[in-house]
């Protein structure tokens, strides 16, 4: 009887080897459908909330909305530090915190390599796609997967070396829309006694959408340029900081 | 990481070399490197770095075996010395020896027998038993690594990281800090015990002597570090970080020169009775400590605008502050990533977290500044001497400092008991506190300020600043100006003095009548009447006017005039260095044009009352030379009214008088010119530092402050003897020849003025307190001090020479003792008066080294000695500082056998024909050999005459100096440095030795001819007569002579074909006594008496002196004898 038991055990331990196998394989799968997802999105509007806290107990939070459009070249993003707009034809950034405004024609005023890199990085998607294949494709644990109807949760966690701890996305996979999307950075700070202390980023994305109203993302509202006259339509005592 | 697995010394050793050796342990990376071998090496460290980045390094290098093996011949380690002995410290002596000669003294019958003293350097400790008494005061930098205060201080130089990971660089600074300041090295021995060698034997060497020392046992070296005091400013966000560290700390290092100071010395001796060693005397120095330390802290007398007070001062204390101050402020603007921490969420299509390089557009700050603050102080402590015990034949008496002088640290007033074991208070009053020139330099020098310069006549400028700005007279400037020419200039300038604009009449001053003293005027009263109406101009403190009388008539004689007058005393009270004149109105005789002429008279600084009109200041350009002529004519025939008024400055000044040192040769600084945009710099102070002389002396039986009130005593109570002198800054001579044209005539560059030497002696004379049943209290007397705070003195237009104190004469108690009232210009005092107003005088010679000649009631120049012995010390000719004293003075070159043509340059006279004879001497060494000039009997030698017919010096002086009481120094012989020379209506005697160049065999006389002697004035002859028969070849000869007024020249008449010595010419109503030494060794080799008989002194060969032989009538006797020597064998 005894001896059954064990064998039984035994079989039972090899068997879940081969499932666990199976279930990894499964994993990955879903990892590289959400990742292909991620890298096609280009014309949405989300809101964020990003705090980050520092060792020595400084806080600072920060919550906006980001507007990206791949296609026609426009990046929005309206936060409580600052509003941006980057077009092909314009930077605007208006800073809050400072009470700055920055316009550049990037045509004519902006560094030609840069302009090229910045485009690539953003509109191609050359940097969320070099953070998906680099980090989460090749670090990521799965640490759950969850899908219902169409609705893919995935909660990913990284090594112990990696700045990004934590990521929990969820992901509307009929409407190609990402529903949610969490993630939470370590930063080593500086080693102490006590053990390594960390700067703690966390930002939380939510209500994304398509964007139909696509003209309150353009410079119309913020400020025009006429036979070299510039005009501001918002921020009218913010310093300018740039030469158009 | 932490010390993976390894030595701590290995671990150690790779940190200081990642640190400061990084080209040994990282190949390659040696910047002074350059050839292929070397970069070679360095691409394959940096692929080995490669390999191993992400790691950290220190792995890599244990797993190379790096810092693994110690070299032991390179390598110390520092043990405790458990014996508390070190070997070090240089040499001490054990132990002297003295060795005689007895048994070859003895014939051989007694034992030779040495002496002497065992030196021992150990005390009794009473934890460790007998150790050496060595400390020392730090250890030698070369092997400083014994130094048990050479500690590690650790300090993280690098900080580790965790990705990539990496230690932290942990390295050590030595201690202590600040080693560089600390003193050197050096062992003091806290006690020497000398004893006989021959202690343990006879009972006269049983004594011991103690000699204790303080050491840095007792007063280290402290090193006080602050703790440190840091903080940290730090802001995050998203877009900007700043950290702001600022750190501070202070150092302080204390040192002292306690260091080998006497501490006690003790005279121990054994005593049988009890059989113990016990002191017979002792002297114990103890300073000023607090808590075990050194204190500083030492009551003074100081001034406080009013009084000099006892206040508590820091003495002796210097210190050195340094402040090291740091700032590294970095701020890093950026549009494409944050901060310092490298990474940023950017919300894209999906945030993502990028790190740099992240081509966006994104603005971000970060500022990192480090600020650090280190003092350090470094303070020399000096002790203070409290007080000194002194034990000895059962008395102790205690020595105490009582009060100090803040300037100089000198003790002011010391005490010490006497035997009724009352404190006796001895108080010194330092000079300083009353003359500013005597003062401390710091206090005006390098006072810059800006003015403009009038040049008026005589090239003396009129610099426009008010007197209260810290000048004093004899400061030397340097002033930068702007000439008439619109000429940027420099010159060096000396502040002569205070230029008044102005007088006014005192009204308020009028003397009584009649004036006391005027009794040369004879047949109507003197009286006094108001302010005279007659217009003035003379700018002088006070004024006699003489008037014409309106009725009567007074006359008066030749012999009134030059009596009454010269003693003429009117009372006034006169401000101190100022100027008193005599007016003549205008048409009081008919000699009109010199009856406007004013006679003034300088008071000295301290002088205070009566004055005495004499000699030079009526010597005025008016055209007679003689006093009493010229006098006699501006008086007669009548006065009947005096006068008196003073004159007061009417209180506006133009500014201080300045003079260049060349006036003549100054570019741009003209007569007539102002100078403007002047800026001057008070590069070298009249105040000249003479800081150890004192003006006051007493000792009281009381404490000489006020114990209420802390004030110095002006009062002085029970004293014991009291003392004074004054000091005057123009009492030195100047040599007549110096003033070789109008260029060098500033009274401070030539040394006129401005050298403050002890002018006056007084002495307090009074009847004593008897009173009462015992001597404790007997003999005691009360006085006023002779110096108070000053008063009454002009406020504007007055340059003060005074400080905190101004000489009075209180009382007329204050008995003057003594006058110096010539230095020689190298310093030497040639001339004083006694109390009863005899002059005594001094002559130098040997180069103006030694005393040749001193004489008592005799003035300076008035006595001569010349033994010609030292006239090989050549001068050169010309030199406007060469002061021929003797009218024998220039001898022939081959008289001194100096052929050369190098002698030329010098004051040798090839024409002359007395000739310098070696060897053949009276007394020294030389004579003077004279010839027979064609056959004469005689040979001449002038003898000059003081007739003041010498006008370069006092034309060329007096024109920049005129009597005024702005240039108070006119020329005279008051001032002069007088060569030898005869004064008419004075009685002289001159004697010589003679001795016949070639005489008879057996001769008692010589034969000299008898018209030797004295020629006055050409035609009269006074002979000589014998005064002794010869004695050992030489003849004493005297003539005794009296100058007329007519007798301009004279002629000393010496017999032809004698060598002649020790010629010697005085007034009769003196007396004097001369020197000779050797013209090389200066030894003294004769002494001459007031008859020219010779006291000789003779020397062996190794200096000591051997006889003393005494020349008398009846030969010459030995006095006394005595013989020295030293073995010439050396002993064991």
């Amino acid at each position: 009887m005894i001896n059954r038991v064990i064998i039984y055990t035994t079989i039972l331990i090899l068997l879940c080897g081969i499932a666990a196998q199976g279930q990894a394989i499964d994993t990955t799968r879903q990892l590289k459908l959400l990742v292909s997802e991620l890298k096609g999105l280009k014309d949405m509007s989300y809101d964020y909330e990003m705090s980050i806290s520092f060792p020595n107990g400084d806080h600072d939070h920060m919550k906006g909305v980001t507007y990206m459009n791949n296609d026609e070249w426009v990046y929005y993003n309206d936060c409580d530090a600052y509003e941006m707009l980057y077009t092909q034809k314009w930077l605007y950034k208006a800073d809050h915190r400072k009470k700055i405004l920055t316009i550049v024609d990037m045509n004519k005023d902006y560094n030609k390599k840069l302009k090229k890199a910045t485009e690539r990085d953003i509109f191609k998607n050359g940097a969320v796609t070099g953070f998906l294949d680099s980090i989460m494709l090749k670090t990521a644990i799965v640490k759950r997967l969850k899908t219902v109807h169409d609705t893919l949760s995935i909660l990913l966690e990284f090594p112990r070396a990696s700045e990004v701890k934590e990521m929990n996305v969820v992901y509307d996979i009929k409407g190609h829309l990402p529903v949610k999307y969490d993630m939470v950075v370590y930063h080593p700070w500086q080693k102490t006694p006590k053990g390594i202390q960390v700067i703690e980023t966390k930002i939380t994305c939510s209500s994304f959408k398509k964007v139909t109203e696509k003209g309150k993302y353009s410079e119309d509202g913020l400020f025009s340029y006429k036979t070299g006259k510039l005009e501001l339509k918002k921020y009218k005592n913010y310093t300018i900081t740039t030469k158009m | 990481m932490g010390e993976p697995g390894s030595n701590p010394v290995t671990y150690t050793a790779l940190n200081v070399g990642r640190y400061n050796l990084p080209q040994i342990v990282f190949k390659g990376s040696d910047p002074n490197e350059s050839n292929l071998k070397n970069i070679l090496m360095g691409l394959k460290g940096s692929f080995k770095e490669l390999l191993h980045i992400g790691k950290n390094p220190l792995e890599a290098m244990i797993k190379a075996n790096d810092c693994q093996i110690v070299n032991l011949s390179k390598s110390y380690m520092r043990l405790q010395n458990p014996g508390l002995n070190k070997k070090g410290g240089g040499n001490r002596v054990k132990a002297l020896y003295f060795y005689d000669q007895w048994k070859t003294l003895a014939g051989g019958n007694a034992p030779d027998a040495f002496y002497g003293k065992q030196y021992d350097y150990t005390i009794k400790d009473p934890q460790y038993g007998k150790i050496s008494s060595g400390v020392a005061s730090y250890e030698p930098m070369i092997g400083g690594d014994e130094n048990p205060l050479r500690q590690p201080a650790p300090y993280v130089g690098q900080s580790g990281s965790d990705f990539p990971p990496n230690d932290p660089v942990d390295l050590y600074q030595e201690m202590p800090i600040g080693e560089s300041l600390f003193p050197g090295a050096q062992v003091g021995y806290r006690l020497v015990t000398v004893s006989s060698v021959h202690a343990t034997e006879g009972r006269s060497a049983q004594g011991i002597d103690k000699y204790e020392f303080y050491t840095a046992k007792d007063f280290p070296a402290r090193v006080i570090a602050a703790s440190l005091v840091s903080q940290n400013k730090n802001h995050y966000d998203f877009f900007s970080q700043s950290n702001i560290v600022s750190a501070t700390q202070g150092y302080t290092l204390i040192f002292n020169d306690m260091h080998g100071k006497p501490k006690k010395v003790e005279h121990d001796v054994y005593n049988p009775a009890s059989q113990t060693l016990q002191p017979i005397s002792y002297q114990v120095f103890n300073y000023r400590q607090k808590n075990g330390e050194l204190n500083n802290e030492v009551p003074c007398l100081v001034y406080d605008g009013n009084h000099m007070v006892q206040r508590n001062k820091t003495l002796g204390i210097e210190e050195d502050i340094t402040l090291d101050s740091r700032e590294k402020n970095e701020v890093t603007h950026t549009s494409t990533l944050n901060g310092n921490f490298n990474f940023f969420i950017i919300p894209l299509v999906i945030p993502i977290p990028v790190g740099i390089p992240f081509a966006f557009t994104w603005h971000s700050e970060g500022q990192n500044e480090f600020r650090s603050a280190v003092v350090a102080k470094v303070v020399q402590q000096y002790g203070i001497l409290d007080n000194v015990v002194s034990y000895s034949e059962g008395a102790v008496t205690t020595l105490q400092n009582e009060l100090y002088d803040p300037v100089t640290g000198q003790a002011i007033v010391t005490s010490i008991n006497n035997e009724y074991k009352d404190r006796e208070y001895t108080t010194n009053i330092p000079a300083s506190w009353v003359y500013k020139g005597m003062g401390p330099s710091y206090n005006n020098i390098g006072y810059t300020d800006t003015g403009n310069i009038v040049v008026g006549s005589n090239h003396v400028g009129t610099l426009n600043v008010p007197n209260n700005i810290p000048l004093v007279a004899g400061d030397e400037l340097c002033v930068s100006y702007t000439d008439g020419a619109n000429v940027k200039r420099n010159s060096i300038v000396r502040v002569l003095g205070i230029i008044p604009q102005g007088y006014l009449i005192d009204t308020s001053y009028v003397l009584s009548s009649p004036v006391a003293g005027m009794n040369c005027f004879h047949g109507a009263s003197v009286t006094i009447v108001g302010p005279p109406t007659i217009p003035y101009t003379h700018s002088d403190s006070a004024m006699i006017f003489l008037s014409k009388i309106s009725s009567g008539s007074l006359v008066f004689s030749d012999t009134c005039v030059l009596s009454s007058l010269s003693t003429f005393n009117v009372n006034v009270t006169i401000p101190p260095a100022s100027v008193l004149s005599i007016y003549f109105p205008t048409g009081a005789t008919s000699y009109s044009t010199e009856s406007t002429s004013n006679i003034t008279a300088t008071v000295a600084a301290d002088t205070n009352g009566s004055f005495k009109i004499s000699g030079d200041w009526f010597n005025h350009p008016g055209g007679h030379g003689a006093l009493d002529v010229l006098f006699e004519a501006h008086i007669y025939p009548v006065y009947d009214t005096v006068y008196i008024y003073r004159l007061i400055p009417d209180g506006t000044c133009v500014g201080v008088s300045v003079l260049p040192r060349f006036p003549l040769n100054t570019p741009g600084w003209d007569t007539g010119t102002t100078l403007t945009h002047v800026n001057f710099n008070v590069i070298n102070s009249g105040q000249t530092n003479r800081l150890n002389e004192n003006v006051e002396s007493y000792t009281s039986m009381d404490y000489p402050v006020n114990t209420g009130t802390g004030v110095l005593n002006s009062y002085l109570t029970n004293l014991l003897h009291l003392k004074a002198n004054t000091f005057a800054d123009s009492n030195t001579m100047i040599n007549r020849n110096f003033l070789a044209n109008a260029d060098t005539v500033n009274p401070f560059t030539i040394g006129e003025r401005g050298l403050w030497r002890m002018h006056k002696e007084y002495n307090y004379q009074t009847s004593r307190t008897y009173a009462g049943t015992t001597n404790r209290n007997a003999g005691l007397f009360n006085a006023p001090s002779m110096f108070a705070a000053p008063t009454d003195l002009p406020t504007t237009c007055f340059l003060s020479p005074y400080n905190y104190m101004a000489p009075y004469l209180p009382d007329n108690n204050w008995r003057l003792q003594r006058i110096v009232t010539k230095y020689a210009p190298n310093g030497k005092e040639i001339e004083n008066v006694d109390a009863i107003g005899n002059y005594s005088t001094a002559v130098f010679g040997y180069n103006q080294e030694l005393p040749v000649a001193v004489a008592s009631n005799a003035k300076q120049g008035e006595i001569l000695t010349d033994g010609f012995e030292d006239y090989n010390l050549l001068l050169p000719s010309g030199n406007i500082m060469d002061h021929k004293y003797s009218p024998f003075n220039i001898f022939s070159p081959t008289a001194l056998a100096y052929t050369a043509p190098l002698y030329q340059h010098y004051n040798v006279n090839p024409s002359a024909d007395l000739n310098i004879v070696a060897n053949v001497a009276h007394t020294g060494i030389n004579s003077v050999s004279v010839p027979s000039v064609g056959g004469s009997p005689t040979f001449s030698v002038d003898i000059p005459v003081n007739r003041n017919d010498y006008t370069g010096l006092t034309n060329g002086y007096n024109i920049y100096f005129p009597n005024s009481i702005t240039y108070p120094y006119a020329y005279s012989t008051a001032n002069e440095y007088m060569p030898f020379k005869l004064n008419q209506l004075e009685t002289y005697i001159l004697s010589y030795w003679v001795k016949k160049i070639i005489a008879a065999p057996n001769t008692t006389d010589y034969t000299i001819d008898t018209t030797c002697g004295v020629l006055l004035n050409g035609s009269r002859r006074k002979k000589m007569i014998k005064k002794t028969n010869i004695i050992d070849g030489w003849q004493q000869v005297e003539v005794t002579f009296r100058l007329d007024m007519a007798d301009t020249t004279t002629q000393l008449l010496l017999p032809s074909e004698y060598y002649v010595d020790d010629v010697r010419i005085f007034p009769a109503g003196g007396n004097m006594k001369s020197f000779v030494y050797h013209p090389f060794t200066e030894k003294l080799m004769a002494t001459l008496d007031e008859n020219n008989f010779a006291t000789l002194y003779e020397y062996d060969q190794e200096g000591n002196l051997v006889r003393v032989k005494k020349e008398t009538a009846k030969g010459i006797m030995t006095v006394s004898e005595s013989r020295g020597g030293n073995p010439k064998t050396i002993f064991p």
